[in-house]
């Protein structure tokens, strides 16, 4: 079979292999800290839930929410 | 080479034509050699159709003496190789050749030559029998999923395949202490499907094989790193003629090793071969095959198509949405369906061009961060509702 144009594009990017933000034996690592950090974060804006605390407790929590989940669930074989 | 196919896109006459364009145009009085090679799927039968758990099999094949051909024949040959030298009966020809036809001679078998002019489309029946004590597999249907995550770097496969034994069926019952005994001696041959082993690409980690009820022990995984690894499966019971056993097994791998980025835009590239699964001498035959490739949420598919190899069989297309874990959209999953293919296979890739852009990869926990901030909000505001009896004695603390 003649060489096709998607075949090309793929043997020009050899060298740009996909590369993952983080590795695989890094994921359960740091899933677990943002979660830790999130569940420490809620915990302190349960103690005080005021609007101030919104931003500086909340808005935190739910960043390392967010990724902590992600990276948890790869970490854990669920590859999202 | 096209298929010369009726108007409905299928042929239901006895021969398939197909249209050979030759890359030089062949002049006058010149010559040219063309090999062809294709396989014919469920072209033998057991004969006897019934054997006993022990005995030997035999098989039993129809051709046609003649080469089928579209145009007349002036000299031709048909060399049969069977790999055993037990060939208790064949269809011996009158009247093609002066001398003995076919000539036996160890394992080969020969029809001809011969050497006088047959006509287009002549045809003269023949049958063998030989010696074939392996397990004869056909999968009914497999389906092989291809599950891509950036966010792991990881690219999943899973195959469940749906496999039949169309050798000899049993005349007794199953004996297990007969079976233990042929075992015992493990070289003894027999007509069952005793183990597969399933070459995956280096660095494959996590396999796993289970069935419909659990997990399956009888494995064994010889990893490899550099060199290929071995997945080796023992079905939970030695699977007879007639018998059927349906399973499945799975894997994961790098992505890096299957997907690359292109040097402009958010564009990928995902290369993955059509077919993997079980590596066996005597190989298997797939009715059904079906591979589902299933992209990360988000991604938008611009091109697909298929290289390498020689057996491209024809594949029908679907693009659906498929939904798992932590999806809000569901992903692109691209289908790609085929009817009769052979082991052969494994050596054509799928490559898929797509994009990705940095938001549609946020997407996953963005939509988490928002919901847990809702949380948040919600806590807070009620908070502000005072559930206190009786006079409002303090100002609401804000």
């Amino acid at each position: 079979m003649s060489a096709t144009p998607l075949l090309d594009i793929w043997e020009a990017s050899a060298s740009q292999p996909f590369q993952p933000s983080i590795g695989k034996s890094a994921q359960l690592t740091i899933g677990f800290t943002l979660l830790s950090i999130a569940l420490l974060l809620s915990g302190l804006f349960g103690l005080n839930n005021t609007l101030k605390n919104l931003p500086l407790y909340g808005l935190p929590a739910s960043l390392a929410f967010g990724f902590g989940a992600v990276y948890m669930i790869c970490g854990c074989g669920v590859y999202v | 080479m096209t298929a010369v196919t009726g108007a409905d896109g299928t042929t239901v006459e006895p021969s398939q034509y197909y249209i050979v364009t030759l890359p030089t145009p062949l002049a006058p009085k010149e010559q040219t050699t063309i090999s062809i090679s294709y396989y014919v799927l469920g072209a033998v039968t057991p004969v006897p159709a019934s054997i006993r758990q022990e005995e030997k099999q035999y098989l039993s094949y129809s051709f046609s003496a003649y080469f089928p051909s579209a145009y007349p024949t002036l000299k031709q040959k048909t060399n049969m190789k069977l790999g055993t030298a037990d060939i208790p009966s064949y269809t011996s020809t009158t009247g093609l050749r002066t001398s003995k036809d076919p000539e036996v001679q160890g394992t080969k078998l020969t029809y001809g030559q011969y050497d006088t002019r047959v006509e287009a489309g002549a045809s003269y029946s023949v049958t063998i029998r030989y010696e074939f004590t392996k397990p004869v597999l056909v999968a009914s249907l497999l389906e092989r999923d291809i599950e891509v995550s950036h966010w792991g770097g990881n690219l999943a496969a899973e195959e469940r395949y749906w496999l039949r034994n169309d050798g000899a069926t049993l005349i007794d019952h199953f004996d297990r202490v007969k079976w233990a005994m042929q075992n015992f001696a493990s070289s003894l041959p027999s007509s069952a499907l005793r183990e597969l082993k399933v070459p995956l690409r280096a660095g494959s980690v996590d396999p796993y094989f289970t069935d419909d009820i659990g997990n399956v022990s009888t494995s064994r995984y010889r990893p490899g790193l550099v060199r290929e690894a071995s997945l080796e499966l023992k079905p939970r019971y030695p699977v007879f003629g007639g018998w059927k056993y349906s399973f499945r097994i799975g894997w994961n791998n790098a992505l890096g090793s299957f997907a690359r980025k292109l040097k402009v835009g958010n564009s990928y590239v995902l290369s993955v071969p059509v077919l993997e699964g079980p590596r066996m001498q005597e190989g298997i035959q797939y009715e059904n095959m079906q591979l589902n490739i299933i992209l990360p949420e988000g991604s938008k598919i611009t091109k697909w198509e298929t290289a390498g190899g020689t057996n491209v069989p024809e594949l029908a297309v679907e693009q659906t949405v498929h939904k798992t874990f932590m999806d809000t959209l569901g992903r692109q999953k691209l289908t790609l369906r085929a009817r009769n293919v052979v082991d052969e296979l494994r050596d054509v890739n799928v490559l898929i061009s797509y994009e990705y852009s940095l938001l549609s990869a946020l997407r996953k926990p963005i939509s988490i961060i928002l919901g847990t901030m809702s949380v948040f909000v919600v806590a807070w505001s009620l908070s502000l509702v005072n559930t206190s009896i009786g006079k409002r004695t303090k100002k609401m603390i804000i």
